[in-house]
């Protein structure tokens, strides 16, 4: 049999999904597939994301064909779907045909079971010759690919010990395993034989000492172990070599925090920028990181480059007050009002973030401000009901200054009413 | 600078060979010349052909045998090209609230027409270099 009558079987034989926003792709695509050999009846289109997902589920489709946004959500969600359906890797095809090609994007796609990348706009050459290209490595795999997918399915459906077997296995037939200690591996952590598992990594890494799928395995893995320092190394080659994933760099940026590496985060801060769909734990992540980067710089009495930082996270964090107030407290606490008092600035209008704002500019007051103008701003803002514990801490330690004995119990009475939980606090400002 | 128009074939010669860096490839505008309609931006560039493109346009935009004149606007982080050109319909298909509209070029710089051809394609390839090295 000639490898196209091969390749016009396995398109006859499957059911196929095309899932893209845009009718036209949909049709385009569907129109390629056709000319290919696959089935009119057999293929199915969908226009969006729970459109794809209901087809999955009630068709089937052995082959999915997906842009990599469907709406607000994302077509690499179908993989785990379709792998629901079907364990066994061998008989599926997933393909990505989209817009994004960003390398956090394919990196996204590759560590996911994607079989195909392709940009738009294509030429109908190139979607083609890219399917028939993922196709060939289903339908003519080597004998090493063979017994990787054999093992995957095995490892799918929980049969451990026949996976680890067939991996091991599968070593000895190419001449650098890399993928199929990686495998190893990954059984091992079912088997909860962790320590196998990192041997079967740093064998993969000897064959290929910068194998994406062994660094970031071993990566997870070391973190797992609580080796943080190790495990940090280890994403340091990651970052060298490889573009990051959107869903890997929240978890680097965290790494980098917990091992105090401060000095990279504004370098995974640059790759953040050039990523096109910020997911909303990344944001939060980001700006976290950079605020706990600018607070390490204050402490080392680095300002201005503290200042830069910070910065950076009122941007990275989209200007969200919470963010600004939070740099601005800290920044009071460090008696750097001036500073603190250029984040004034950022603050967006609108009442959602008022309460943040007046607090902030009421800690700014503190440094600059002389004991009456502060304590009449304070009670001004008590009454106009922004009950923040900082107001009155700030009220507390400044009434004491002034002599006012009586309004300082009061606040402090008041206060512990508010947050019970919180009586050391306010104790040490209730003090003359 | 952002924004600054360049032809597309001048700008790639300052790129490393192979080595594009990202971009985005968009229409800028189609007005049906045929009808006079008013120009419409909401179209979306779906397929490269030889001597063509197809696109997806708002329904009723052109029919069968209009011509049309619209830009294609490839954006780096940078610089903006503009390839501009006039084609006209040679097949029309809707579906839904939209039409996909064949059309085969009239007028269009063969350099410019070229030099993206090779951009996508260059594209294509470093993403399939970079996918099947992180698969590896």
């Amino acid at each position: 049999m000639t490898s196209q009558q091969n390749f016009q079987q396995y398109w006859e034989s499957k059911k196929v999904l095309v899932a893209d926003e845009s009718s036209s792709c949909r049709t385009s695509i569907a129109r390629t597939l056709i000319e290919m050999g696959a089935k009119t009846t057999q293929i199915e289109l969908a226009g969006s994301h729970s459109e794809a997902m209901s087809i999955i589920e009630s068709d089937r489709p052995q082959v999915i064909v997906s842009d990599y946004f469907l709406g607000k959500q994302f077509g690499l969600d179908l993989v785990p779907k379709q792998k629901q359906q079907y364990p066994d890797n061998r008989n599926t095809l997933f393909v990505l045909v989209t817009t994004n090609a960003s390398q956090s994007a394919v990196a996204e796609a590759a560590e996911e079971d994607v079989d195909s990348y392709i940009l738009k706009p294509f030429t109908s050459e190139t979607l083609r010759f890219y399917l028939l290209r993922a196709v060939q490595a289903k339908v003519q795999p080597t004998e090493y690919r063979l017994a990787i997918e054999s093992g995957k399915t095995q490892l799918e459906i929980k049969s451990f010990d026949e996976a680890l077997s067939t991996f091991r296995k599968a070593k000895v037939l190419a001449p650098a395993p890399s993928l199929a200690c990686y495998y190893e591996a990954k059984t091992g952590i079912h088997l909860k034989r962790l320590e196998d598992a990192d041997r079967a990594y740093e064998e993969g890494l000897r064959h290929n000492e910068i194998h994406y799928r062994c660094l970031s395995g071993r990566a997870d893995l070391l973190i797992l172990q609580e080796k943080k320092e190790d495990a940090y190394q280890v994403v340091r080659k990651m970052v060298q070599n490889f573009p990051i994933s959107t869903q890997r760099l929240g978890s680097i940026l965290r790494l980098a925090v917990e091992t105090e590496n401060y000095n990279d985060i504004d370098y995974y801060f640059e790759i953040y920028q050039n990523i096109d769909q910020r997911p909303d734990y990344l944001v939060k992540t980001v700006s976290a990181a950079l605020v706990v980067c600018g607070l390490h710089h204050v402490q080392s009495r680095q300002i201005p480059e503290a200042l830069e930082i910070f910065k950076k996270a009122v941007a990275a964090s989209g200007r969200k007050s919470r963010v600004i107030r939070e740099i601005i407290v800290y920044l009071c606490e460090h008696r750097l009002f001036e500073e603190a008092e250029t984040f004034i600035s950022f603050f967006e209008p609108g009442p959602e973030n008022e309460a943040d704002r007046v607090l902030s500019e009421f800690l700014v007051l503190d440094g600059f401000g002389d004991l009456s103008t502060v304590i009449e701003r304070g009670r001004d803002l008590l009454k106009k009901g922004f009950h923040n514990e900082l107001i009155y801490a700030v009220l507390l330690r400044r009434s004491h200054q002034a002599g006012f004995r009586e309004a300082a119990e009061k606040l402090y009475r008041e206060a512990l009413q508010l947050w019970p939980e919180k009586k050391d606090y306010f104790s040490q400002w209730n003090q003359s | 600078m952002k924004g600054k128009k360049l032809p597309l074939a001048q700008v790639l010669r300052h790129f490393p060979m192979g080595q594009p860096p990202p971009f985005h490839v968009k229409i800028q505008e189609i007005q049906n010349t045929t009808t006079r309609t008013a120009p419409i931006k909401e179209a979306r560039l779906v397929e490269l052909l030889e001597q063509g493109i197809i696109i997806e346009v708002p329904q009723k935009t052109g029919a069968k045998g209009h011509h049309v004149s619209l830009s294609i606007r490839v954006e780096f982080k940078e610089t903006t090209c503009t390839i501009p050109l006039t084609a006209s319909i040679v097949a029309q298909e809707s579906v839904n609230k939209t039409q996909t509209l064949t059309l085969h070029f009239i007028q269009i710089e063969k350099f410019e027409w070229s030099a993206l051809q090779e951009l996508l394609q260059q594209s294509q390839t470093n993403v399939e270099n970079l996918f099947q090295r992180l698969k590896a």
